[in-house]
């Protein structure tokens, strides 16, 4: 607090620090308490067994064109 | 920035209080978020710094660690000189792994000043915006006297700083090895390091925040990438353009001419000038705050708030930040994507 005084006046305390109206306070995250569990490791989808045909067939395609 | 240990050592010794957010400074520590710059960070103990005995020991003592460093907050009991990381997430963590370690809290806390450290110096005008900026965005209006911006260096003979929000640096260790983004628009070059050997511009914040540190931060990066022709040019441009018109429209312009930071000019050597820019920045501010809450007060419903042509500088500043954060972010993702329109 800051004690303001003028002469002839009731001294009044004006305060140094006030929240800024305009700010929304923003709830804060709590810590966590331990790592994260790591993520099981993804094992890729099972390809097709005729994919290499399907791919020759396109690239035939595509000199067609 | 004087400190005579690694931030390796220090993050070791905090390991043990906060293992989950040390590993991530660790990970991130020189990771540079949306080509923001680097944040270095000095922590002024106004009290008699036991807390930090415990911390500056285990480092090296306080021989080693505080003394060597001349600069400080002329109240206060020691300076503690953190070394910069890649982003203002990275220092709030870094700052929250120290308060988890000494048990007391360093944001919002009065007795502990925090002054940040952005890299390059700013030009007046820049520093002046840095300062307003810094001001009207904080979470906590606060009240200054001369004292409490005194530090060490006020009449330093070869570096004087005066008692000012922005100082500059007094040529000190710097580490330039962070990354910089140059080019524009579709072409973004990252340089591995800063584009200057030296120069930082710090802002003390008092009894700071973590919105301060990403205000300031990002504040720092707009005008410094329009200072030295970084990748954000454009954007700190227009934000000045914009922050200077906001100014004006509240008859505030004329605070920009006042000496915000002490440069080697001796006409901005007057510190009372510059007080008297301030303190009409936070009548302003303090007397905005009072009408914002009377409305809410008086006006609960909205359409009872009557029209006016302005929504408040404090609110104002608010929108300015969240508009270019924002965009710097928004354009930093799409660029990323690969698609630059």
């Amino acid at each position: 607090m800051i004690r303001a005084q003028q002469p002839g006046s009731q001294p009044i305390d004006i305060p140094e620090t006030i929240p800024n109206p305009a700010v929304v306070p923003v709830q804060p995250v709590p810590a966590p308490s331990r790592p994260a569990p790591q993520e099981p490791v993804k094992t890729p989808e099972k390809v097709p067994a005729n994919w290499s045909a399907h791919l020759e067939v396109d690239s035939f395609r595509l000199q067609a064109c | 920035m004087s400190y005579r240990y690694s931030l390796e050592d220090l993050l070791a010794l905090l390991h043990s209080r906060a293992p989950t957010k040390v590993d991530a400074v660790a990970l991130h520590r020189r990771r540079v978020e949306h080509g923001l710059l680097s944040v270095g960070l000095k922590i002024h103990c106004l009290g008699n710094g036991s807390q930090f005995s415990t911390l500056v020991e285990a480092l090296g003592g306080a021989q080693k660690i505080l003394d060597v460093n001349y600069y400080k907050d002329s109240r206060a009991s020691l300076c503690l000189v953190l070394p910069p990381v890649g982003s203002a997430r990275s220092a709030i963590l870094l700052l929250e792994c120290i308060e988890q370690f000494i048990g007391s809290a360093l944001f919002s806390n009065p007795e502990i000043q925090i002054q940040a450290c952005s890299p390059g110096r700013l030009i007046a005008r820049r520093s002046a915006f840095l300062a307003i900026g810094f001001y009207l965005g904080s979470d906590t209006l606060r009240r200054y006297t001369l004292k409490d911006l005194t530090t060490s260096f006020v009449t330093h003979p070869h570096d004087p700083r005066g008692r000012r929000l922005v100082l500059y640096d007094a040529e000190g260790d710097f580490d330039r090895n962070f990354d910089w983004w140059k080019g524009s628009h579709k072409h973004r070059l990252v340089e591995p390091q800063l584009p200057f050997n030296n120069g930082r511009s710090d802002l003390l914040t008092g009894s700071g925040s973590r919105l301060d540190i990403e205000n300031i931060n990002l504040l720092a990066t707009l005008l410094v990438h329009a200072q030295y022709e970084g990748y954000w040019k454009e954007l700190g441009m227009q934000f000045e353009k914009e922050m200077g018109t906001l100014l004006e429209q509240h008859l505030l312009a004329g605070l920009v001419d006042a000496p915000w930071v002490r440069t080697d000019d001796a006409e901005n050597g007057d510190d009372d000038r510059f007080f008297a820019a301030l303190q009409e920045l936070v009548a302003y501010a303090f007397e905005e705050a009072v009408r914002i809450k009377e409305r809410d007060r008086f006006f609960w419903k909205w359409r009872d708030i009557p029209a006016r042509p302005s929504h408040g500088i404090l609110q104002e500043v608010q929108s300015l930040l969240q508009k270019y954060r924002g965009e710097l972010v928004k354009r930093s993702r799409l660029f990323d994507q690969g698609d630059c329109t």
